[in-house]
Formats: structure tokens, C-alpha cells, sequence
């Protein structure tokens, strides 16, 4: 029977497409549908496939920065489209390397100080050849006949005429690369100052910081990268795109006239009174703490190359130095701000890469109050607040878990488990924060339910033991609901 | 009778998209520029699916959409022209990893656009459409790219086997066995998820 089942399993499975295009014949279709009503495996596959075959076409896609989009859409504005090659590296650089030497023959661009004092000569930036023949990617100091220095010690770098990064003479500097289709560079402190001057469509002008990539074209723009690796972005002209190099905050726009501050000095907003009432009771001095503290940039650590042949950038992955706890703060951070989007993505995030971890746990029940509370996700929540009771049960968040049980249920109108949760609640934590709380909405369940007698006998705890709280109002009225006819 | 009418208004659109390729080729930028993004969802959304998200994702879109935009000429009407459009977009998506230059990566930037969402009737039903393609688009990645792209085509798209076939310019047989395999490998993933659960859960229209 079980080879038998096994055989019947291949067949339905290479038959799944045909079957729900309707392209079987009556007898096959009966035997994938007899198959189906007693194999759970195959019935649980075909759901799924074609739950996603429906849902997939409706899905979201991140949606595309504007900037983004203009410099797709740019490159169908040539007459004679290139397109980017991708053939192996010699040959891209073979390719592009006299072009890049005619332009790079251009000698002189004359450079004038901001006082207008002394002019210099700047010299003709490397061609590709130069710098790096077979990986233009790859890390490269800056050699100093490629930096034009001026009578103050302010250093430049010309990519193309009227293109230029400008930076102060303590300033560190990289070039990480330069190629027809984009300049690249790192600043990792100091101050740097970009001129983005005509350029071929489709030209990417890209400065890193530590925490940052800045990407522009056409634009005047500058960095500035303090001692702690934090960054300032400041556009004098056109416009950036921001990204974050941890990929944890989301990509902006700053515009000419704007500038992006340092991701710790974002302006700081109490959390939800529930969340911060709770994880402050049953968490204590650990969340405590971070909620207060200062949240530090994290910093994206590019691994660096090894060895005399060192990777290409394009293929490295960058390292993930963000550990749970961090990962838990800037959540937070984000929920202080407002962008409740970006903390509920960072703590699915946590739960997905740190299962096992502690702060997994208070993000069980921080993300289902979030999903509840801002989110409007009573069945994510519920989801959440399960998974936290069914993995730790004498865990320190049980309460915190049992109390959003009892409000996500409620909201979901399943007044008997309202009921059910509540009493376990009121049992165990019969004099904590939330009782009053609890206590009224097992009223209020009891009520629905068409228990009025259980009900007002909640109502009437509340309203004896505690006669001035805000639940006793509600005590109050869902009396008054239960005594109305 | 709702899936008459799709057919005819998606009849209609290609219609009218297939009608601006006299003046692209004449090179008028307007129609050029519509023709490209009509072509930009479709190929991002293939695109995403099957190799990330990110710069080089983009520069990937780019590369696409410019073939197409150069290969206009040789657009003959024989194939439908979202099979063509799809064509291209996989065997550019081929070519990278055929020059192993170029791993998927899948960024994990935060870029659902929040406002959208918060505008929209049901904030946590486009969360859940978010989340459903990050979390499709994950496991995907470790699917190798030969089955990778008929379940991204079959799924994104509704491709049947045969089209698949004439797409990836294989046999019907062999576009049937990849498909197969490649479900298989992603349901199998799936199942250990529980973020896909929950999603699944939670999932409204």
C-alpha cells in the first residue's frame, strides 16, 4: 500500500499543473482528487501550490525609488544603446580601456581653493588601466599622483571633467573604483565634498560611509563621517538616494537644501504606554535600559579581502555584525520614530536569524503587540503570542503573552477562549498590571456570551477594589449594558 | 464570465503596448519611454524573484529592458509578446549566472513603502503581500537557478510547462521535470517556515 501510495504521490505530483488547468482527463482528475482526500502530504502540497499560484501575481514588490527609476528609464534615451557588458573582466576592461584613456587624457582641470587664493593643477585621474587592469572593484589606495593637493593640504580627486570628490587633508579616503558605468568611493572619516558634472546616462556616482551609501547624479553633495563612524549627508544641488549599508532602514531621498542626520540622533518618542508598561514590569532592567539608551550606529563591517587575489566587491557578501540585541534596539529606535513598518520587518528579521536568542523571546511579544495595537493584525498577533506561550511557558513575558492573548482574542470576538485565557491569567497573576484590565474584558466575554450574572460580578471586583481607575468606568458601563434589556 | 473580460482587457493592453513599436523604432523617446515602463513590472517582478533585490538587481532590470528596447526590430508577432518580453528577461538573467560574476542576493532593505500601505484599505493586507514575496524570494535562492526560474515563471506569470519550454528554449519534457523539481524543492522549504505560515494565515486580498 505504501508503495503503491508512493507511486500514486509521483504521479499526482507531475500531474499538479495540468490538474488545476483543468487539462486531466475525467478519469484523472478523479484519481488526483481520490488521492488528495486521503494523502495529507499531496492535499497540503497542492494547497500551497496553488494558494501561491493565486497569491503571488497580487503580491508586492518593494516599490521602486523614483530616483531609481529615472535612471532605468534614462538609459532608453539613446540613440545607440549600450548595453552593459558582462563578459569576462578582461574583456570588459580591454573594451572600455581606450575609451577610458582618451578621456583620461584630458590633462588639466585647474582646481581653485575656496578662498580663490591659489590654483593647482590637477592631474589626469588614472584610466582604469591603471588603477586596477582586471578588477576596477577591488580595493585601491589612493596613489598620490592621482590626488591633486591644494596650497591648504585640501586633496581632490577627478573622476571626469567637471566630476570631483574634494576632501579635507585629515580626511580618509578610498577608491574603491572607477569605470565608465561608476565611481566609487569610501569615505571613512572626515569630510568629502562630491561634484557630479555631466556624465553618460546610466553613470552611477556612489560614496560609502560606514553606516551609509550615498548615490547621485548630477548633483553637489557632501559627507561628513565623525570619529564614531556616524554620517552626516548634506545636498547642495539635485538630489541622493540613501541607503543604509546594514539594509535595516530604508532607502530616502534627500534633496537639495536637506540633509540626513546620523541614525542615533533621530528625535525620540515614547513607546506605546501597553508595550512599555509591559516589558518594563516583566523584562525589568535589561529592557529597561535600552529603552533609554542612546542606540548605537550599527556598522556594516565590508569583509576585507585576503590574500593577493582579493574577491571581487561584487561578489561579496557584506558581513552581519548586527547581533540580536542591537537588532532589538534599532526596532525600537524605529517604534520611537514612528516607523512601526521598519520595526515590525527588523523583528521578523530577529526572529528568523536569532530563534533561540533571548531578545527572540521579547520580540515574540513585543511584535504582537505591535501587530495588534498599530498593525491591526489580530491573527499575526495571536500567532505571535501562541508561539512565545507554547515555546517558554515559565517564561518572564508568560504574563505579557497571556495579556495579549486575552486583548487578540477579544478583538476577534472568540469570547469562550477570551475566557478560558483570562482565568488562566487571573490565576497566575491574579495582583499584576494588567488584572484590572483582563479582568474586565472577562467581563465583557461573559457578557457577550449572555453570562450577565459572571459578568457584572467582574464588573463589581473592578469597581469595589479600584472605584477611580479608567476600568472601572468601563466596569461601570458594561453593567449598565447588562442590566439593558 | 470576470475571466472573459481579463483575457480581453489584457488582450487589449498588449495590443496597445505591441502598436508603440513602430515609433519606437522610429526613435521617439515618448513611446520608447512608455514601452519601457510597461515592460518594468514584469521584468522586475521575474527579476526579483529569481535573482534579489538591490543595485545590481536594478542594473539587471536596466539591461533588460534596453535589450528589449534594442531588439525591437526582431519582434516578429509570432510569439505573444509577453513570451518575448519573458525571453529576454531569462536569458539576461541566464547569462549572469552563466558568468558566475553574479550571486542573487536578496538585500534586506526595508522598502515597502509605508505610506502606500498606510493609505491603502488594509495596511497589514499589503504588509502580507510584502512579506509573501520576501519570503518566496528567500527560498528561492537556494533553489538552483535550472529549477529556480520555471517556478518563477509558472508562478509570477501562470506559465504553463509548454510555454516554460519555448521561454527557456528547452523540451517540453525537460521544462515539466525542472518545474516538478523545483516545486517540490520549494514547497519542501516552505513548509519549515513558519514566517510563510503565518503570512499564509494572515493573508488577505
Amino acid at each position: 500500500m505504501a508503495a503503491m501510495s508512493g507511486r500514486t504521490c509521483k504521479w499526482v505530483e507531475a500531474h499538479v499543473d495540468d490538474y488545476l488547468a483543468g487539462g486531466l482527463t475525467p478519469s484523472e482528475r478523479e484519481r488526483v482528487e481520490l488521492h488528495i482526500a486521503t494523502c495529507f502530504d499531496c492535499s497540503d502540497a497542492l494547497d500551497t501550490w496553488s494558494f501561491l499560484r493565486g497569491a503571488v501575481p497580487m503580491a508586492d514588490m518593494p516599490p521602486m525609488s523614483e530616483l531609481t527609476e529615472r535612471r532605468i528609464l534614462s538609459g532608453t534615451d539613446t540613440k545607440s544603446l549600450r548595453i552593459p557588458s558582462r563578459r569576462s573582466p578582461k574583456g570588459i576592461y580591454i573594451g572600455i580601456s581606450a575609451v577610458a584613456a582618451s578621456i583620461a587624457a584630458v590633462a588639466v582641470l585647474w582646481f581653485a581653493s575656496a578662498g580663490g587664493e591659489d590654483t593647482v593643477r590637477l592631474e589626469t585621474f588614472a584610466s582604469v588601466d591603471e588603477i586596477e587592469p582586471q578588477r576596477p572593484f577591488a580595493r585601491q589606495p589612493i596613489e598620490a599622483r592621482s590626488v591633486e593637493v591644494d596650497s591648504m593640504g585640501r586633496k581632490a580627486i577627478n573622476v571626469f571633467p567637471g566630476t570631483t570628490l574634494r576632501f579635507d587633508p585629515d580626511a580618509e579616503v578610498e577608491v574603491v573604483g572607477i569605470s565608465l558605468r561608476e565611481a566609487r568611493f569610501r569615505v571613512s572619516k572626515g569630510y568629502a565634498v562630491a561634484k557630479i558634472g555631466k556624465v553618460t546616462p546610466g553613470f552611477r556616482f556612489i560614496v560609502e560611509t560606514p553606516e551609509r551609501e550615498v548615490i547621485a547624479r548630477g548633483t553637489v553633495f557632501s559627507v561628513n563621517v565623525d570619529e564614531a563612524g556616524q554620517s552626516q549627508v548634506r545636498v547642495a544641488e539635485g538630489a541622493v538616494e540613501v541607503h543604509s549599508r546594514d539594509g535595516f532602514a530604508p532607502a530616502q531621498l534627500v534633496v537639495s537644501g536637506e540633509q540626513l542626520e546620523p541614525w542615533a540622533k533621530r528625535p525620540d518618542m515614547a513607546l506605546p504606554e501597553a508595550l512599555s508598561v509591559d516589558l518594563a514590569a516583566s523584562v525589568g532592567e535589561k529592557e529597561t535600559a535600552a529603552d533609554s539608551a542612546e542606540v548605537p550606529v550599527l556598522a556594516v563591517v565590508r569583509e576585507r579581502p585576503k590574500g593577493p587575489n582579493p574577491k571581487s566587491e561584487d561578489t561579496v557578501v557584506p558581513v552581519d555584525t548586527t547581533g540580536p540585541d542591537l537588532m532589538l534596539k534599532l526596532a525600537q529606535q524605529f517604534r520611537r520614530s514612528g516607523e512601526h513598518r521598519s520595526a515590525a520587518d527588523v523583528y521578523a528579521e530577529l526572529l528568523d536569524s536569532h530563534p533561540d536568542s533571548s531578545e527572540a523571546q521579547i520580540v515574540l511579544v513585543a511584535f504582537g503587540q505591535l501587530r495588534l495595537n498599530v498593525l491591526h493584525d489580530p491573527h499575526g498577533a495571536l500567532a505571535l503570542f501562541d508561539r512565545y506561550l507554547e515555546a517558554h511557558p515559565s517564561g518572564s513575558l508568560r504574563s505579557a503573552a497571556l495579556s495579549g492573548r486575552v486583548r487578540t482574542l477579544s478583538r476577534l470576538g472568540q469570547y469562550a477562549e477570551v475566557i478560558a485565557s483570562a482565568n488562566t491569567f487571573l490565576t497566575e497573576f491574579p495582583g499584576g498590571p494588567a488584572s484590572l484590565e483582563i479582568r474586565r474584558r472577562r467581563g465583557e466575554a461573559f457578557a457577550a456570551n449572555g453570562s450577565c450574572e459572571n459578568a457584572v460580578a467582574d464588573f463589581r471586583v473592578i469597581i469595589e477594589k479600584w472605584p477611580d481607575s479608567a476600568e472601572a468606568s468601563r466596569a461601570r458601563q458594561g453593567i449598565v449594558r447588562c442590566d439593558t434589556p | 464570465m470576470m475571466r472573459k473580460s481579463a483575457t480581453t482587457e489584457r488582450k487589449k493592453a498588449i495590443e496597445a503596448v505591441v502598436s508603440l513599436i513602430p515609433a519606437c523604432l522610429r526613435g521617439e523617446k515618448q513611446s520608447r519611454e512608455m514601452l519601457a515602463r510597461w515592460c518594468l513590472p514584469k521584468v522586475r517582478r521575474t527579476v526579483m524573484l529569481t535573482y534579489g533585490t538591490g543595485a545590481d538587481a536594478d542594473d539587471l532590470v536596466q539591461t533588460v529592458v534596453v535589450k528589449i528596447l534594442s531588439r525591437l526590430e526582431s519582434y516578429r508577432g509570432d510569439a505573444g509578446f509577453y513570451t518575448w518580453v519573458d525571453r529576454i528577461t531569462v536569458n539576461v538573467i541566464k547569462d549572469h549566472f552563466r558568468s558566475r560574476r553574479f550571486k542573487s542576493r536578496w538585500e534586506l532593505t526595508d522598502d515597502l513603502d509605508t505610506e502606500r500601505a498606510a493609505a491603502s484599505q488594509q495596511p497589514d493586507a499589503a504588509l502580507e503581500r510584502y512579506r509573501l514575496m520576501k519570503c518566496l524570494a528567500k527560498h528561492l535562492e537556494s533553489i538552483k537557478i535550472d529549477k529556480r526560474l520555471p517556478v518563477v515563471l509558472a508562478l509570477s506569470h501562470g506559465y504553463t510547462a509548454p510555454e516554460i519550454a519555448n521561454i527557456l528554449d528547452i523540451r517540453v519534457e525537460t521544462a515539466k521535470k525542472r518545474l516538478q523539481r523545483g516545486r517540490k524543492e520549494l514547497l519542501a522549504l516552505l513548509n519549515t517556515d513558519p514566517r510563510f505560515a503565518e503570512v499564509r494565515n494572515g493573508w488577505q486580498l
